[in-house]
């Protein structure tokens, strides 16, 4: 797919770099093209992307480029949004990728808008780079994992578990410990704002 | 051993209601009733203030759809708090007095208040309060697209497109210079809020789609070798009204954004695969 001698890919990487924050008339600039033509490219891109084949290569390739951005005709430019290193670099913690996905769900559910720049110096594409990473990390010790009977172990005495279940376990319950605690800190926070509008109302 | 069964069930019939019990029931119709006039009185509510927000914030959308989000998962945990309630307080309650399947009934209240009453509305009133939103600010942010622009080159009066929002060249008709024009903010987000908007105005045959759908699921399941004649005919009032909303929703998206009229047809039918698929895994054909 392309339009005006901007290819997918070239799209892909483009909007990868403006929701990192690089400014239009830079991401124009290494594209070769003036505003309009970008604004005709992004509408058509926009229109036409249904009609690209379900887990295809250009698709895959757009699920991915948003962790990491400096690709293509982005990879040498100065201010092209960096890989997941950058923002691992920064934020190397499981808690704090947690900490950042229950203050936007707690912001969610109150109804405030957060900034992430603002909030913890990143941009939108870094938290989703996180995102990435850890999801990665996750389906790695848990998803590919084999389960076992949790049960069955715990107070039954069943068969003895892997090294790989065992951290399984591990990780599993790390997961819900940092949600819990990252979840009541922002609900404390935004206690104030999330007054239920029937808490008055009790059988 | 069947006959003691029956001669159980007539005697429990013909027992009096315990008068402790009746109190819970009622006490639980009381609680109903007050989170459903709540939860009616609070959509009055947050139409108000949404629509307060908009204005008060000169008409910034993004902080008015927010503030939606957030009411609407209060809206939705009302939905939780019936259900919940009913599990931890109400029910434990009532086993003392009742067996478990005796107090089917009293749990279908919840559910129908969660389901029928509160979800449901919740849906209608997505639709119309983000089109109503969306639409007093396409009448607010159209109005910058009506201003006068002038060529850079000679000054002359260029005349603007009123139907695209994006950067585009606009060729001056008296010295032929190629200007760049550039929208503003509120110009550019018309393109992302004109779905609302069509789909407020289709807002009937959205309604017509939603209660064609419920008179097919509320049929029973079909099975093997049964009559599906009822099955087929309410089937096939769903498959009408869906395609009559989606070719209507289309057909207004493309009023506002004229590069979609080409597509009316191909969008629709995509909307529409999903009912094919259901109706193949439903009723094989």
């Amino acid at each position: 797919m392309e339009k005006h001698g901007v290819t997918f890919r070239d799209y892909a990487c483009a909007s990868a770099n403006l929701a990192n924050g690089m400014p239009l008339e830079q991401v124009c600039k290494v594209l070769g093209i003036e505003e309009p033509v970008w604004a005709e490219v992004q509408e058509y891109m926009t229109n036409n992307m249904s009609k690209l084949e379900p887990g295809g290569e250009e698709i895959m390739f757009f699920s991915t480029v948003f962790t990491n951005p400096k690709q293509g005709k982005f990879a040498n430019v100065e201010g092209a949004a960096g890989g997941v290193e950058d923002v691992l670099a920064k934020y190397p913690k499981w808690s704090d990728y947690i900490k950042m996905r229950a203050y936007g769900q707690v912001a969610d559910e109150v109804g405030i808008e957060i900034d992430f720049e603002k909030e913890f110096g990143i941009s939108t594409t870094q938290f989703a780079q996180l995102g990435s990473h850890w999801s990665a990390y996750y389906k790695e010790k848990v998803i590919d994992v084999e389960a076992y009977d949790d049960y069955a172990y715990h107070y039954e005495g069943g068969p003895a578990i892997t090294p790989e279940q065992a951290e399984r376990e591990r990780v599993m319950q790390l997961q819900t410990e940092l949600t819990e605690k990252w979840l009541t800190h922002y609900k404390e926070k935004f206690k104030n704002l999330s007054a239920n509008i029937s808490d008055d109302i009790e059988f | 051993m069947f006959g003691l069964f029956g001669k159980k069930k007539e005697k429990d019939l013909e027992k009096p209601e315990n008068s402790e019990f009746l109190k819970l029931v009622e006490k639980w119709d009381t609680f109903l009733n007050k989170m459903e006039t709540r939860f009616n009185e609070s959509l009055v509510n947050a139409k108000e203030a949404l629509l307060e927000n908009l204005e008060e914030s000169d008409y910034d959308i993004n902080p008015t759809m927010t503030a939606w989000q957030g009411i609407k998962s209060q809206l939705m945990a009302m939905g939780d708090k019936v259900d919940s309630t009913f599990d931890e307080k109400v029910l434990p309650q009532m086993l003392k007095y009742k067996e478990h399947y005796e107090l089917l009934n009293e749990a279908a209240k919840a559910t129908h208040l969660r389901e029928k009453v509160i979800l449901k509305k919740i849906m209608l009133f997505e639709i119309e309060i983000e089109g109503e939103v969306s639409q007093r600010f396409y009448n607010h942010a159209i109005q910058f697209l009506n201003k006068d622009f002038h060529c850079t080159q000679c000054s002359a009066k260029l005349e603007v497109r009123k139907d695209i929002f994006r950067a585009h060249y606009v060729t001056c008709d008296y010295c032929n210079t190629v200007n760049t024009f550039i929208p503003n903010d509120k110009i550019s987000q018309i393109r992302w809020i004109v779905d609302n908007v069509a789909k407020y105005n289709c807002i009937n045959e959205w309604k017509a789609m939603k209660n064609a759908e419920e008179e097919y699921q509320a049929l029973r399941s079909w099975s093997e070798g049964e009559d599906m004649s009822q099955h087929k005919i309410k089937i096939k009032n769903w498959e009408d009204a869906s395609r009559t909303y989606w070719t209507k929703y289309f057909t207004l998206r493309s009023e506002y954004l004229p590069e979609y009229a080409e597509t009316i047809a191909h969008d629709t039918d995509v909307k529409m695969k999903w009912f094919y698929e259901q109706r193949k895994r439903d009723l094989n054909y």
